[in-house]
């Protein structure tokens, strides 16, 4: 017990400071000093998080790659890694917050608690090791992220674009929970472990039914992450969230839906589980990654409004990540993974940092409820504003994946990795993708161009400095400048994160076999009589649908074996 | 007593669920929007205490208690914006949030 809640530390600092910010705000003066104090501790508690997560990741006991708290948790190097990205996006989120909420006059501590409440969420997801601990983290972050989006509550854009995602958010909950019954009834289990361990059995019309919750649950993924075809709800949401939780939603909610999207084709849907499936997958993920790239940059070409371009450069870059994760389900037998490499999660390392700091920048300017992220308005931000004019420039250099910066690397490695894959059976898509980066080029540089190169410039020139904000565009700035320099590093913890899923899971179910009893098992209410009546009449049917349905009966034989997990 | 075979309940889930869907897709009220997303939950609720009853473990009630659960404070957050929506634009109808529209 104390084991398990020894590895979820930074999750329940997260949440530690979730909860103190909501109890303690009511009890203290409603100034803007309070607010800006607010900002800091969460900051701070992200900070803590941070260390704690890379501590355990660094000196970790290894054995906790076995799933805690009942097989619905776990704490791997790879969901360390994103915790610690997470607690990162959340650290800067909180530091730039404070000035651009008290200029829009919607300082609220509730604001900081939300987003310390939706980090823990994203940091369960990506610990997450069940359909129910998936489901449950997935909501809480969502609830958050649209709370956080409609927070301007008196800007009708705020509002609108937090009920648009609203609305497609909680469609895209229904179809995932529905492809998730649909694997249960297919497995009858909800842990990963067991879901894998389940549909490895053939069943009759399985790979349909199977088919068919890998649409659900991969519409719904796909949703969470922005990727096209089911993008639609991104330029307005983040066109009218606040700027700083527009960062906060490109690079943490993206991360997070990418590592629990990777963890969960790895660990329950893996290999042989996937029947034939699993010389489709990889070639379908393959098609909507060149897909959504493609949408992605041609229509961000169009864009005026910098915070609508950097939407659909994330629909794009969740298209470059998409083709990323073709190299590691290519060859998707649980004994035969390929060696996959650490690229996706350090493209979403710089991909995060990038957009952190764009977003921060955009916080900086601005006034009196105002915005400036037209293309128009940022003329002249370079000499106005020169300190964000420089990170704002830097972040766009290192989304177009200019060479001295972050996210050169993190597109070459990507680029290795696919290529990679059977003697470079995805070179058409690369070559796609290679294209796309090219045209993404012109709007990232036409952003550039706007703050230094027009020699009209609108741009107020009162600038109020605020620490925080400069604090987080410093850091992430740096992020961008010093891991870009030195990239070793940082793919070598990438490379392990993604080392650690692969044993983790072949761990986990090493010691699934070793239990006495399935942890579902310890979970049962009454003994489960075999219905003969259901089924019976159920298989009396001639063609009746549920007779062809592939559901596996569980073996009588554990189920007299002493319960309890530990 | 006569026991209702699995495949009708998931037929009788998939239709909730469809309904649920094309309301949702079709109807224009936000209020109605609610509803619909409310429906496709319970169906996903049924589908799950049909799997589960004929798997005879208890995993697919814990997660339908869950979305019960999710459900309920989903409800909340939307009717919230409902409000919000309300207050500002004094209406409750899907077509008049153009403003974010390009």
């Amino acid at each position: 017990m104390l084991h398990d809640l020894a590895l979820t530390a930074p999750l329940l600092i997260l949440l530690f400071a979730a909860m103190f910010t909501l109890v303690v705000d009511p009890f203290l003066k409603a100034d803007e000093s309070a607010r800006r104090f607010w900002g800091w501790f969460g900051a701070a508690f992200a900070g803590l998080a941070l260390v704690t997560a890379a501590l355990l990741f660094k000196f970790g006991p290894f054995e906790m790659q076995t799933p805690a708290f009942a097989y619905h948790l776990s704490a791997s190097r790879y969901s360390l890694f994103f915790v610690a990205l997470i607690s990162m996006c959340t650290l800067v989120t909180h530091l730039a917050s404070p000035k651009y909420m008290v200029e829009q006059g919607v300082s609220y501590g509730e604001y900081y608690a939300l987003i310390n409440f939706a980090a823990f969420g994203m940091a369960c997801m990506v610990s997450a090791e069940s359909l129910i601990s998936l489901f449950i983290s997935l909501e809480i972050m969502s609830m958050a992220i649209y709370v956080l989006v409609a927070f301007k509550r008196t800007s009708l854009a705020s509002v609108e674009a937090g009920m648009k995602y609203f609305i497609m958010g909680a469609v895209g909950s229904a179809l995932l929970l529905y492809g998730m019954a649909f694997i249960y009834g297919l497995s009858g289990s909800t842990t990963y472990v067991e879901i894998a361990r389940a549909l490895i059995k053939p069943q009759a019309n399985g790979d349909f039914w199977l088919g068919l919750a890998m649409l659900l649950t991969g519409a719904a993924f796909l949703f969470k992450v922005a990727a096209a075809p089911f993008h639609m709800w991104a330029p307005d949401a983040y066109e009218g969230a606040p700027t700083p939780i527009t960062g906060f939603m490109s690079s943490a909610v993206k991360a997070a839906g990418f590592a629990a999207l990777l963890k969960f084709l790895f660990a329950a849907m893996a290999g042989p589980a996937m029947g034939e499936l699993h010389t489709a997958l990889p070639k379908i993920i393959a098609t909507v990654a060149v897909f959504s790239m493609t949408v992605g940059n041609l229509l961000a070409l169009t864009q005026k409004n910098v915070k609508r371009v950097l939407a659909y450069s994330s629909v794009a870059h969740a298209g470059y990540l998409l083709l990323g994760c073709v190299a590691w389900i290519a060859d998707p037998t649980l004994a035969g993974y390929q060696q996959p490499t650490g690229a996706v999660p350090f493209y979403l390392v710089g991909y995060a940092l990038a957009s952190l700091a764009a977003f921060a920048a955009l916080a900086a300017v601005g006034k009196n409820g105002e915005e400036l992220t037209g293309e128009a308005q940022l003329i002249g931000m370079g000499r106005r504003h020169p300190y964000a004019g420089a990170v704002l420039a830097l972040a766009m250099i290192s989304l177009a994946g200019v060479p001295p910066t972050l996210g050169f690397f993190g597109k070459l490695q990507l680029v290795r990795d696919v290529l990679g894959v059977e003697d470079s059976k995805y070179l058409p898509h690369v070559v796609i993708l290679v294209l796309n980066s090219v045209v993404s080029a012109y709007y990232y540089l036409r952003v550039t161009v706007y703050i230094y190169m027009r020699p009209e410039g609108r741009m107020p020139r009162e600038y109020v400095r605020e620490t925080s904000l400069d604090w987080a565009m410093g850091l992430t700035a740096a992020g961008i400048l010093f891991i870009g320099a030195l990239p070793g590093r940082a793919m070598q913890l990438g490379q392990s994160a993604v080392e650690s899923l692969r044993t983790g899971v072949s761990v986990a179910h090493l010691a699934y076999e070793q239990l006495p009893l399935g942890p579902s098992q310890a979970l049962q209410v009454r003994p489960p009589v075999e219905n003969p009546a259901a089924q019976g009449s159920t298989e009396g049917q001639p063609g009746d649908q549920a007779a062809a349905r592939p559901v596996p009966a569980r073996e009588p034989a554990a189920k007299d074996a002493p319960a309890g997990i530990k | 007593m006569t026991t209702i075979p699995l495949g009708h309940l998931l037929i009788l889930g998939a239709v909730l669920f469809t309904i649920g869907l094309v309301g949702v897709m079709t109807r224009r009220n936000v209020l109605i929007l609610l509803m619909s997303v409310e429906l496709m939950l319970n169906a996903v609720n049924l589908t799950l205490v049909a799997f589960s009853r004929y798997h005879g473990w208890t995993e697919g009630h814990v997660l339908a208690f869950f979305i019960i659960a999710v459900a309920a404070a989903e409800a909340a957050v939307g009717l919230a914006m409902v409000l919000a929506v309300f207050r500002l634009k004094g209406s409750v109808w899907i077509d008049d949030l153009k403003l974010l529209k390009r």
